[in-house]
């Protein structure tokens, strides 16, 4: 019972620290746009994601982190990949996503539907950890 | 049925018995997961500098071209700074997408091959 209660508890703290992380990335990127720092508006915002990348973790229907760029100029693809980059070789924030339950990483343009997606658990580096949890 | 009844109290006390013995079982499995618990508990207490993130994304790459040019060691060839450069533009490779760890570096840069970086 406890064991049932306990998810619970992580249930709404994942949500919240979810949102926490959202928001302050979105607050740093306003901050970088404003300072002129960013030629481009980014926005992060939870998708639903992939549900190829799934994982142990992952939240139904909210695995995707998505990144888009809101104003300014439209990103061309080579700055979608660095962006991804800069992400994914941050491993601490990898593994923070990978343990809020994100399993997608998802980088758009604000026009149309172009745009790129990873798996985030390959570029994690914890998967014995995963895999000791007998899920898959 | 007489015999049920005659060994009743044996066969309640088998039963508690092998739930005893999975209930045991069950705990002991749990803890082998501790450690990938604690793992889990620390990526998700981490405290992420949002604020580098942005500034790697937005001035990282400038930044990196910038220190890449001024320490590749074939400046300093036939120099005694040769070797530190080739140190330098090593370490260079490994934080290029991380704009707190280039301005340490680009201080380092500075300091050990008496270099000014605009």
């Amino acid at each position: 019972m406890w064991g049932y209660l306990s998810t619970i508890q992580d249930w709404f703290s994942d949500f919240s620290e979810r949102r926490r992380l959202v928001r302050n990335f979105n607050l740093s990127a306003r901050d970088a746009y404003v300072r002129k720092q960013a030629p481009t508006l980014l926005e992060s915002s939870i998708s639903m994601g992939e549900s190829a990348f799934r994982h142990a973790f992952s939240k139904y229907f909210a695995g995707g982190f998505r990144i888009k760029a809101l104003s300014g100029r439209p990103l061309a693809r080579h700055e979608m990949v660095a962006i991804s980059e800069v992400v994914l070789s941050n491993e601490e924030l990898v593994r923070k996503l990978i343990s809020l339950g994100w399993d997608t990483l998802e980088v758009h343009d604000n026009a149309g539907y172009s745009g790129i997606k990873y798996k985030l658990y390959d570029y994690s580096g914890i998967g014995g950890i995963i895999e000791s949890k007998g899920f898959n | 049925m007489k015999i049920l009844l005659t060994y009743k109290w044996f066969i309640i006390s088998s039963l508690e018995f092998i739930i005893i013995i999975l209930l045991v079982y069950k705990n002991r499995k749990k803890k082998d997961l501790e450690f990938a618990d604690q793992e889990i508990k620390r990526s998700k207490d981490a405290d992420i500098d949002m604020g580098n993130v942005l500034r790697s994304i937005n001035l990282a790459p400038e930044l990196y071209k910038k220190l890449c040019r001024v320490c590749h060691p074939d400046r300093f060839a036939g120099k005694p700074q040769e070797e530190i450069a080739n140190r330098l533009f090593q370490e260079l490779q490994l934080v290029q997408n991380n704009y707190a760890e280039l301005t340490n570096l680009k201080i380092q840069i500075e300091g050990e091959l008496g270099v000014k970086i605009k």
